[in-house]
């Protein structure tokens, strides 16, 4: 009745596929931002689940966190560029972000 | 030295950042700067070849760089090698990219890209003098490919018009091609002989880790990327096009970097080179050679017949190196520099007086008009033409073709047979632009001498394209052994290369001089003394034949069915598929279904197969329906699919 | 009467309820037909996420993905929400995602992940050592130069870019 790696990556698992979900089923914009911070975090929590049943030391606590600070740069610069794409156009709806088709 | 080597890296490195960030705003936009930085590095490789040739031992270092196999493997390495060949090298792309830089001062002055093209001149030659200091085939790709680049920005220079943007294009494309084979061959080196380091490659080579068939792969890709970079038939298309960019940049192309670059490699490579491989580069030197030749006589474009004469004399320097005189190979590859280099600034001081006209039909006359630049770009022409004696060209030329008669006496006649055509059509060139009457009055009467700043560097070029082949050039560089032992070839004996040593023998020269003479009088007398209707009743029965050259044998054509008309096709057909196909091949089937199924219903007894019935056009109706909505959304349809696909890949993977 | 010992218990409790409550927000956040309720399913999913890095001993990093990610990001994405809202044309645009395509394919990785996890070996210690205050030593990590001072200073030079430019790009433009 221990708990060991193999659970914390199936949960890291789960959390990305929900974020995979998300991202897929979602028209909204903000909603696929919501689904790619699902997603680092279930490789975040990956990182850190490897570093407690690693050889020791702190990598890969250090590694969640510069994910950390990307996801927050990612997350600001996107909205920022959606509210620009709303300004524009009035909607955030990705499958109307159509024109560089072919 | 390794001060000097830093130097001559870093000085125009320092100018590149300088001048591409900040040198909008410098005073006179910052081509003194460059100017300053790159003359920086020709003092430091005049110092180095100094040392070099006095007799000090090579000189190589290295860093560890990392090590791709996570610890304790043998590390990747960036480094210096600076031996003979380096040395020379160094000299000579130095002091070429020197003078051009100094050269396009005036030639570029007024332009609204003034300092960036500044920029991007020190930027190439940073990425040329990377390649050749490199000590291993990794850093050394680093500088090729980033030659590649320079020279993309460059010929696109002017990228507001669609000419040189297309140009640019093609110049990377068809080199990308080329590139191929060196990645091929850096793969084959690495897992044979486990090192990127020249010296270990070798080395492999002589221990015999790396044999058949890798080293042969290696020598043909290697020679495949040489192929591409130094225009070699059939991936010479691009140099001639690459004449949109500004001429400055043609010099520098066509002298000291880039097409430099491929021959500099095959020189690098040689210990490794099996027999067949030399015998291809020779083979394809010798074609070349002969090939650009004729296409050079019937071309209108003072520049595109330069172009093509550097075509031809790639070649002479492959079958150089092909024949086992690589030392003459590489001897021509200096020699071509200085008198390239100087007759190509030489035609920009003619276009820039010319107000931009590069037809020379249009010219003539010029000599007197525009005395510096004619006589210099005379001393040119004798030097290509190999006049003997007392051209640099001449001793070169010479060498190359006494390795040919040594080795493949076939080649020889071939090559023999090219001195003449050389002579010939430049010889045509030089009479058409600067000799006679003039043609266009507007044109001659608008020509004038160019500046100081253009003429200073057409003087120095001309004395060296005269004297490089005398006395200390001619004895270091036409003595193997100094060279040759840099490279450790006769000191181990390495078999492919043979006796370096071979003999001058005197019908061979007399026969090149015949042929250099012949060429030049018959030249000046066809195109100087000839009247024109005498002129077009010798031409006439060569009118096909000429048309042939004029058309360049047809290679663009013969891409343009062969390889981009199949590639717009196959884009066509999948934007038909995406737009038409997709959607219409769900909806019609939807439909099909749909009607004919509900058409069969009425027909039979509606209360027993309504129900099955209904529900098989329901399915399709479902399925229609559901692939529409996958179409509809464009970005997470695609999404979906490498998702879905990756998911697949991931159980698949697990199962099988 | 003797109760069972429970205390073997606990840690394997807590971390199941810890990680389907993490899961089960995941997936209100996948479904929820409001986006508003997506974002509180993402909060929830945070907050389970931030349980289970304390159960692995990683208090400083439960700690910062409670401040980033609760306390920063999604109240980014709250305040995008709030201002890409109701509009005319987006009256009536998320009111179920169409989950069926999405739900397959989602599926299916989980399934290949599960295959790919159960077919790795990661020779991972089975009892790992006490957990300790991670505080510390991250911090040293971070500005010691042999370890990742560089990356530190470079990811909070990516901070500021990404702070200059996001104040840049939602600028409003007055034409």
């Amino acid at each position: 009745m221990t708990i060991g790696l193999m659970h914390y990556l199936v949960v890291g698992a789960a959390l990305f596929s929900a974020g995979l979900v998300t991202v897929l089923a979602r028209r909204n914009a903000v909603a696929i931002l919501i689904g790619i911070e699902l997603m680092l975090n279930a490789a975040n929590l990956n990182l850190v689940a490897f570093d407690r049943y690693g050889p020791g030391g702190v990598r890969g606590q250090v590694f969640a966190l510069f994910v950390l600070v990307i996801a927050a740069a990612e997350a600001a610069v996107a909205l920022a560029i959606l509210l620009n794409v709303f300004d524009a156009r009035d909607r955030i709806d990705v499958d109307a972000m159509t024109n560089l088709k072919g | 030295m390794l001060g000097l080597a830093l130097t001559i890296l870093g000085a125009p490195l320092v100018g590149f950042v300088i001048q591409f960030f900040l040198g909008r705003r410098l005073p006179g936009q910052g081509a003194w700067l460059t100017v300053a930085t790159i003359f920086a590095s020709f003092v430091s490789a005049v110092v180095i070849m100094a040392s070099q040739l006095g007799g000090a031992d090579p000189f190589h270092i290295s860093w560890a760089w990392f090590d791709p196999s996570g610890g304790g493997g043998t590390p990747w390495t960036v480094g210096i090698h600076i031996d003979g060949l380096t040395a020379v090298m160094l000299v000579v792309v130095t002091l070429v990219a020197f003078l051009v830089h100094l050269f396009s001062t005036s030639y570029m002055k007024g332009d609204p890209k003034y300092y960036l093209f500044f920029a991007w001149l020190q930027m190439f030659s940073v990425s040329m003098l990377v390649l050749v200091l490199a000590d291993n085939l990794l850093h050394l790709f680093m500088g090729w490919e980033l030659v590649g680049l320079c020279s993309y920005k460059l010929i696109g220079f002017w990228s507001e018009k669609p000419a040189p943007g297309n140009a640019a294009r093609k110049a990377f494309i068809t080199t990308r091609i080329g590139d191929l084979g060196m990645v091929v061959a850096i793969a084959a080196i690495y897992m044979t002989a486990g090192s990127f380091e020249f010296s270990k490659i070798f080395e492999a080579a002589r221990s015999g880790a790396l044999a058949d068939p890798w080293i042969t792969i290696a020598g043909f890709g290697l020679f495949f990327a040489a192929m591409g970079k130094s225009a070699q038939a059939p991936l010479h298309v691009w140099l001639p096009d690459a004449m949109e960019g500004p001429t400055p940049v043609s010099a520098l192309i066509h002298a000291a970097t880039m097409v430099a670059a491929g021959v500099y490699l095959i020189g690098r490579f040689m210990p490794i080179l099996t027999p067949d491989v030399l015998t291809v580069v020779a083979t394809v030197g010798a074609v070349t050679a002969v090939m650009a030749g004729f296409i050079a006589l019937a071309q209108d474009d003072i520049k595109k017949v330069l172009a093509y004469s550097t075509v031809s004399q790639l070649g002479y320097m492959f079958l150089g190196l092909g024949v086992g005189a690589w030392h003459a190979g590489l001897f021509h590859l200096t020699t071509h520099a200085f008198f390239k280099a100087l007759m190509f600034l030489g035609s920009g001081s003619v276009i820039h007086a010319c107000h931009h006209e590069q037809d020379m039909r249009k010219m003539g006359g010029l000599l007197k008009k525009m005395p510096i630049t004619g006589w210099t770009f005379l001393a040119g022409v004798l030097a290509i033409a190999g006049l003997p004696f007392i051209t640099a060209g001449f001793f070169s030329k010479d060498a190359i073709l006494a390795g040919a008669w040594h080795r493949l006496p076939f080649l020889y006649w071939m090559a023999l047979f090219g001195a003449v055509l050389t002579a010939f059509y430049m010889m045509r060139l030089f009479a058409m632009t600067f000799l006679g009457k003039p043609r266009d009055q507007h044109v001659h009467d608008h020509a004038h001498e160019s500046p100081a700043s253009m003429t200073i560097p057409l003087l120095i070029l001309g004395a060296l394209a005269i004297c490089a082949g005398w006395g200390a050039w001619h004895g270091i560089l036409l003595n193997p052994e100094i060279v040759a032992d840099a490279m450790g070839v006769t000191a181990t004996g390495f078999k492919t290369v043979g006796d370096l040593e071979f003999e001058h023998s005197g019908l061979v020269a007399a026969m090149a001089i015949t042929a250099g003479v012949l060429g030049l009088l018959g030249g000046l007398y066809v195109f100087r003394f000839m009247g024109g209707a005498a002129l077009d009743r010798l031409k006439r029965p060569f009118a096909g034949l000429e048309k042939v050259f004029h058309r360049k044998f047809g290679f663009d054509e013969l891409y343009r069915e062969i390889a981009m008309r199949p590639a717009y096709g196959l884009a066509k057909g999948f934007r038909v598929v995406d737009e038409k196909g997709v959607d219409g091949a769900v909806n019609v089937i939807g439909r099909f279904a749909r009607d004919t199924l509900a058409a069969l219903s009425g027909r039979t007894d509606r209360r027993v197969v309504d129900g099955a019935v209904h529900l098989v056009g329901w399915v399709p109706r479902v399925l229609g329906a559901g692939m529409n909505a996958l179409q509809s959304g464009r970005v997470r349809f695609y999404l979906s699919v490498s998702a879905g696909v990756l998911a697949l890949a991931l159980v698949l993977g697990r199962i099988l | 009467m003797k109760l069972p010992d429970l205390t073997p218990y606990i840690a394997p409790a807590v971390f199941y309820g810890l990680a389907a409550f993490a899961v089960i927000s995941a997936i209100a956040a996948a479904t929820a037909p409001k986006i508003v309720h997506a974002a509180f399913g993402l909060m929830a999913a945070f907050f389970g996420v931030a349980g289970l890095y304390f159960m692995l001993g990683a208090d400083f990093v439960g700690l910062a993905q409670v401040i980033v990610y609760v306390g920063g990001i999604l109240v980014l994405l709250v305040f995008g929400i709030l201002m890409t809202g109701k509009t005319r044309s987006t009256l009536g645009l998320e009111e179920k995602p169409k989950l069926l395509i999405p739900a397959f394919v989602g599926g299916l990785f989980f399934f290949g992940l599960l295959l790919a996890l159960h077919g790795t070996d990661f020779a991972a210690r089975a009892v790992p050592p006490d957990p300790q205050p991670t505080t510390a030593p991250i911090g040293r990590a971070f500005l010691d130069p042999e370890q990742y001072l560089l990356p530190f200073e470079l990811s909070s030079m990516l901070l500021l870019a990404a702070l200059v430019g996001a104040a840049y790009l939602a600028r409003r433009r007055r034409t």
